[in-house]
């Protein structure tokens, strides 16, 4: 502790103040932001409207209309509408709005915001457009093809390239904690995007790409990129905009500026790590499982220490709740954040995990983080920045108060019911007799029993959206189609200040600290079990003892560290992807670099059933059924052996789930004849009573391009699928041999089906799953043909 | 099969090096940050609320 520290620290003023010039005016671009709210309300009724639909689908089967119209091809959409239209548009406003002002600078160009905007919202439509047309990757939140994935990817660097080039004109040279979750988000979306997307699309002008990575590697990848979205799309953005936002609407400093140094470098490290516990219980290795538990829980503590210091940040000012709306929804919102992330952890152990996952609980858990801290920080920002800009009060604050009163009572039952429902499937599902076995054997039993929840569900979606609707009528009221009234503000030019050289940041005392403390870790590591700790106690104690000598040899008046990066934002922000990427890039790639080497004994698909898997992924099916029997029992008595990694080897993208509406289909294959398969999927209810699965009678009669199945199989062939020249090129007479195989066989039990159809290469693929290929017949090798058929 | 493998893949010391990483990293900071004063931060927390100094709102655009 140095003697300064003793006696009282000087205030670390922000620099800007310190190395005065002339001051000059400047004019904030804040239509920008007022578009983004505007599209958020729009795109938040619709991507709602949609969940109310689903929600109703569920409780209701008849409500699945139309095929376009189908549960499995509007969950995506909902998912994706409400998570990069309502959230997207809502954080890009807050960003665009507080970072000038955090900076003290005009956003850098308006030509890349209006492109920012305007791409984003045609990114939407695209996906509005392509989803219910069954065009998806089939992977969760990542569904878009690749198209548009190239979109976003521009897009993002469109808005990337704004912000920074913002930060380099700023005039208030210290960085706002605020704008270091933004930094945070820009980086690690990016890389998640790019890492997770990677796909080789099919030739010849189609939409159709098979993911780079299969199986458990997809897996892993996929939940590195899926879990990370909620962290840092959901999460950290919204996190800057509350230590902006709800300081400005309290009206007084974030309850510990300490603490919010901890809580970003704390929860950006540790994120990134959590992934793995979406596949607890599953065939991934056990050590990738071990590793997403612990960091889940160890999340605990940085997601708490912010919420509380956002909820203290009202510390003395509580009274002010009942008369304004704005710090309601700021509270509540925060409160949700809390419960979401005790929630979280508590999920991510194992035991929890076996009853939880696949269930309700899930649901409710993720729309308490959706609905609670994303949805009512959207409304909090929005109720103040809506009359902050277009220099109106706000319409009615009593609508407002309504809007958050309904909204809470929403949630809540939304999140009760799901609760409810998720302990009670989970229950029922590992319910045995004394004998052993299962006491609900019927799967259709345990979601009769919670269709009443799904009412109630329904019932709270709907209360939130009609609250999104009064707040949408409420800011249009107050000015949100108006034009915003400029605000200039009078700054201080930063002044050429002499700034730490480089060289002496690159080996400063901390850099050169940590590389040595590094080094003897990494010596640590590649040491033999006695050597190890030795090498990581001694370099704990060089870090520990070099740190307070460090802090003992600063000039006197010379800035700490921490200052120098906080004020070089191209440092920081290298230093937050090093953060971010330790984890990514710790946990993939070792799953990426070894080779799967139960590849070996798998077969792949014949060409029919990779063109009815295509199928099954583009209808969506997968939102509702798992391919993945956990290795406990009550799961293997109701589905059979517990799956291996051998057996989604080479399933691009793989197909584990993550929600079980019906039943896993892991080992569907031969359970059934053909002909169930096929009543089933025309009128699931005339064959299971009770069952909520949309009737997929369409698949009769939509052809299928067979002349197009060597391409696929093709582009499945350069991502590892190790099909040959001769199956390649004997794919379509392949296919229509299978196809026919079926088709003579429903036709025998008197339905009559085209063989070239979708409705029998679903057949083929459900009837192949969890079964070895039959033996060659006489066209391609290693294929199934008559298997199929019996 | 696989798991055997990794668990004897000298590339499991990745997970644990980068946990390592982040105990160093985190104690660096949690020391750096505490050792001021809380009302050392004080001028930096106020930055939104202060931000609305020398205002000036004209008309509409």
């Amino acid at each position: 502790m140095t003697s300064a520290a003793k006696t009282s620290d000087p205030p670390v003023e922000p620099i800007a103040r310190s190395q005065a010039s002339e001051p000059t005016t400047i004019a904030y671009e804040d239509q920008t932001p007022m578009r983004f709210v505007a599209a958020s309300a729009v795109w938040g009724i619709v991507g709602m409207l949609v969940g109310v639909i689903v929600a109703l689908q569920l409780a209701w089967a008849p409500a699945n209309i139309h095929a376009t119209l189908g549960f499995g091809r509007l969950r995506p959409l909902h998912t994706n509408a409400v998570i990069f239209a309502f959230v997207g548009n809502m954080i890009f406003a807050g960003i665009y709005h507080s970072t000038q002002r955090l900076v003290k600078a005009r956003t850098a160009s308006d030509l890349l915001s209006k492109i920012h905007f305007w791409g984003w919202q045609l990114i939407i439509v695209a996906a509005a457009v392509t989803l219910p047309l069954g065009m998806t990757q089939g992977k969760e939140y990542a569904e878009l093809e690749w198209p548009i994935d190239l979109a976003i990817t521009a897009v993002w660097v469109v808005f990337a390239i704004n912000f920074f080039w913002t930060l380099a004109r700023r005039t208030e040279k210290h960085l706002y904690v605020a704008i270091w979750f933004y930094i945070a988000t820009i980086v690690t979306v990016a890389i998640l995007h790019v890492v997770n997307s990677l796909a080789i699309p099919v030739l010849g002008g189609t939409l159709k790409s098979y993911s780079v990575y299969g199986g458990a590697q997809d897996a892993l990848v996929q939940w590195w990129y899926g879990h990370n979205a909620v962290a840092f799309f959901l999460t950290t953005p919204v996190l800057g905009i509350m230590y902006y936002y709800l300081p400005k609407a309290a009206g007084r400093p974030v309850y510990s500026y300490r603490l919010s140094i901890i809580h970003f470098w704390a929860l950006i490290f540790i994120y990134i790590w959590a992934g793995p516990h979406h596949l607890l219980n599953t065939a991934l290795p056990d050590w990738a499982q071990t590793l997403g538990m612990i960091f889940s829980l160890m999340l605990w503590a940085p997601s708490w220490g912010g919420m509380l210091n956002g909820l203290l940040t009202l510390r003395g000012g509580w009274s002010k709740l009942r008369e304004e709306p704005v710090l309601k929804f700021f509270a509540a919102g925060v409160t949700f954040y809390g419960m979401a992330t005790f929630e979280g952890p508590l999920l991510s152990i194992k035991s929890v995990s076996s009853l939880a996952h696949y269930t309700d609980w899930i649901i409710g858990h993720v729309h308490a983080g959706a609905l609670g801290w994303n949805g009512f920080m959207a409304a909090g920002m929005f109720y103040w920045l809506v009359p902050a800009l277009s220099g109106r009060p706000l319409y009615s604050k009593r609508l407002a108060d309504a809007h958050f009163w309904l909204g809470t009572v929403g949630i809540l039952l939304y999140i009760v019911a799901m609760w409810v429902s998720g302990v009670n499937q989970g229950m029922m599902w590992r319910a045995t007799n004394p004998d052993g076995s299962l006491m609900y054997p019927t799967f259709v039993e345990t979601l009769i029993a919670i269709k009443p929840m799904y009412w109630m569900r329904l019932i709270g979606g709907s209360m939130y959206l009609v609250g999104m609707l009064m707040m949408t009528y409420n800011l249009a009221r107050t000015g949100l189609w108006s034009k915003v009234v400029e605000t200039r503000v009078k700054v201080v030019p930063l002044a050429p200040a002499p700034e730490v050289p480089w060289k002496d940041v690159i080996f400063s005392r901390p850099i050169v600290l940590t590389i040595v403390v590094l080094g003897l870790g990494g010596a640590g590591m590649a040491a033999n079990m006695f050597a190890g700790p030795l090498f990581f106690a001694i370099a704990f104690f060089v870090a520990l003892f070099g740190m307070v000598a460090f802090q003992h040899a600063r000039k006197a008046g010379g800035p700490p560290f921490h200052r120098i990066l906080e004020g070089r934002a191209l440092l920081f922000t290298v230093l937050s992807a090093l953060a971010v990427l330790a984890g990514g890039v710790a946990e993939i790639v070792p799953a990426l670099v070894v080779k799967p080497v139960e590849a070996a004994n798998a077969k792949p698909y014949s060409p029919l059933e990779v063109e009815g898997r295509d199928v099954f992924i583009a209808e969506g099916c997968y939102t509702c059924h798992s391919q993945m029997i956990r290795p406990m029992r009550f799961e293997t008595v109701r589905y059979g052996d517990p799956s291996t990694l051998e057996e989604s080897a080479f399933d691009h993208p793989f197909q584990w789930g993550s929600k079980r509406t019906g039943p896993d289909l892991a080992r569907e294959g031969g359970k059934y004849p053909n002909l169930w398969h096929y009543r089933h999927m025309v009128d699931p209810r005339a064959i299971t009573p009770g069952s909520n699965m949309p009737p997929y009678a369409h698949l009769e009669n939509e052809r299928l391009d067979l002349a197009r199945t060597g391409d696929k199989m093709r582009a499945l062939s350069k991502v590892g699928v190790p099909y040959t020249e001769a199956q390649m090129a004997a794919a379509e007479t392949n296919a229509r041999e299978q196809g026919r195989a079926i088709a003579e066989d429903l036709a025998k039990e008197g339905a009559h089906v085209e063989p070239d159809t979708q409705m029998v290469a679903v057949i083929a693929y459900l009837q192949r799953l969890g079964k070895p290929p039959a033996e060659k017949k006489d066209v391609g090798e290693g294929v199934s043909m008559q298997e199929g058929a019996k | 099969m696989k798991s055997e493998m990794l668990a004897r893949s000298p590339m499991l010391a990745l997970p644990l090096f980068a946990l390592f990483l982040f105990l160093v990293v985190f104690a660096t900071v949690l020391y750096v940050t505490m050792r001021r004063k809380a009302p050392a931060y004080d001028p930096i927390a106020r930055l939104p609320i202060d931000d609305d100094e020398h205002l000036d709102r004209g008309d509409r655009r």
